[in-house]
Formats: C-alpha cells, structure tokens, sequence
C-alpha cells in the first residue's frame, strides 16, 4: 500500500493498516532499539511503547518531512525515556583530555553480529551518546538537553565510549583495531 | 582522515545491517493496548455525550422556568416585590415581627397605588432623603 494511504487508514484506526505499518517499520526500529537497550525484552517493550505512541498520535503527522524519521524521532524519544528511568546519566565521570583511540581499520572484517555486540557491551551512558553521536548525528549541545547532562559529560562519554570500543576489538581477536592514521 | 572518523563512518554506513524482526508476541501486545485504548476512548465519547446531554436537558429546564416566571412578572410587574393582597389581609400582628408588620402596613396603604414606589428615574439623578 502507498504510504500516504497507509497513514489515512491507520487515522480511521483500520487495524489491518495498522498491522502493515508496524510490520513495515519495526524492523529497523527494532534494531535500533537494540543498539540503546541492553537486552532484547526491553527493546520490545520500548517498541511496543513506541508505537502505540505513533497509532495513537498519528493525527499529529502533518506531511511535513518523511514519516520514517517522525516514528524514528519517536522510537529514540522513547528508548531515552525508559533509559532515563533506569540509569542516571550524570553518573558517568567527566574527563577533560583523553588520548583519542586510533580507529580500527577493520571496517570489512566486521560483522554486523560483531558490531551489535560491541555496542551492548558498552555501559548504558557510553552507548547511548555514541548511538545518539555517530548515527543519529545529533550534536553534544543537544544529547546534552535531551538526557540531561552537561556538554562536557557529553564529550567525555562519547571518547570513552570510542576507548571501550576499541579495548573491545582488540580484546575480541581484531588485534589490529589499534592501527594508524590514513595517509 | 581522523581514524574516529572511520570508526564513525563503519557504524553510520552499516546500520541497515542491524535490522531485526521482533517476536510476534510482540504486535499482539501492542494490539490490545490498541483495542483498550479504543475501547476506552469510545466509553469517553459516550460518557461526553451523555454529559453534554444533561447540561442541555438542564439548561433547557431553567430557560423554560425563567420564562414562565417572566410571563407572570409581566402580567403584574410588583407581583414578585409585593405581598399579595390576599396575604396583607390575613397577616396579623401575632403573626410577625415588628418590621414585618411595617411592610405589611405600607402594603396596605398603597395597595391601590403601586405608581407610588419609588422609580429609579434618570442616571446622574440623586435620591435626596426629604426632612
């Protein structure tokens, strides 16, 4: 079904829409979930959460932008606030200099089972600034206001988020995470 | 190049990869917060109606009340100030208190003549008490 046709039923409440919207979204919101939270039953009950929010308010979907990004922005708000309940984000020491790890030029080595698994392994604070950092783009100054730390917790978690990561690679068989610059 | 920025990049480029089905238990629990959420949503609505229905059924009540105490108020205009001449004439002094007897007397003695009230005449007028 055409998407805009798809957002009209799921306004008039037609379950069956309702259905193919979730079965067409919440596979990549799922795996996005599964980067914020640690285990997978979380990840489900966050996305469940998730989109009885996006059902429930889908009126306030104006049209305006793509729709995929308005469930993501959703889906995010949602993994933050139930992140928000269980761990404390200020918690995490703030460092001013840290030597920035080398980056693992073990990109195509990878796999994505491999990756997934690095990212829960990081504590809850690490992976949710790198999550929100690298992949959602979002800057320091707005982690900062959307979990409620300062800039600099921002920053610090972000470089030891990235640390972790690369103990995690070398730890894991890639001895070669640790490598040098690009020329 | 800075090496986080490949480490950034991998992450960014490859998060297509991580796409994963959830459990099926998982839409059958969204579906009945959906239908509960409904549910109640129309149990709002007709609790809404019924409420709308009942202030219209109690203003139509009091619209139809002041209208037929006004019908009467415009039949006798002092009707609703006034004693009527039926309860002047059987008020008795053991009956009442000394003011009540008052009104009761002034009733009397202008109950021929209701023009002698006191009308409330122009704005800027002032009531000057006559010695």
């Amino acid at each position: 079904m055409e998407e805009q046709k798809l957002i009209a039923a799921c306004k008039r409440q037609d379950r069956q829409a309702q259905q193919m919207l979730y079965e067409q979204f919440s596979p990549s919101m799922f795996g996005l979930l599964r980067r914020y939270m640690k285990t997978r039953e979380d990840a489900e009950d966050v996305l469940v959460e998730a989109f009885f929010k996006v059902l429930t308010n889908i009126d306030q979907y104006r049209g305006k932008g793509s729709f995929g990004g308005w469930i993501r922005r959703i889906v995010i708000n949602e993994a933050l606030m139930a992140l928000r309940k269980k761990h404390n984000f200020n918690l995490t020491l703030e460092i001013q200099e840290f030597d920035m790890p080398a980056a693992p030029k073990i990109e195509d080595r990878l796999a994505a089972t491999d990756i997934k698994q690095l990212l829960q392994q990081l504590p809850t604070g690490y992976r949710t600034v790198f999550n929100l950092y690298v992949i959602e783009g979002y800057k320091h100054r707005e982690i900062a206001d959307l979990l409620g730390i300062s800039i600099n917790t921002s920053k610090s978690q972000l470089i030891l988020a990235k640390k972790r990561m690369q103990q995690l690679l070398t730890d894991q068989s890639y001895p070669d995470a640790r490598v040098t610059e690009k020329q | 190049m800075k090496p986080s920025e490949d480490l950034f990049n991998m992450f960014r480029e490859r998060q297509d990869e991580w796409d994963e089905v959830p459990a099926a238990a998982s839409w059958k629990k969204l579906e009945r917060r959906l239908d509960h959420h409904q549910r109640r949503t129309r149990l709002s609505f007709r609790r809404n109606l019924s409420f709308v229905a009942a202030i219209a059924v109690l203003v139509g009540f009091v619209f139809l009340i002041s209208y037929s105490m006004g019908q009467r108020n415009l039949d006798n205009p002092h009707a609703s100030n006034l004693l009527s001449t039926a309860e002047i004439e059987e008020f008795t002094a053991e009956e009442g208190d000394p003011s009540a007897l008052k009104v009761v007397d002034f009733s009397r003695k202008n109950l021929d003549h209701p023009s002698l009230y006191i009308k409330e005449g122009e704005r800027k007028q002032k009531l000057l008490v006559k010695n």
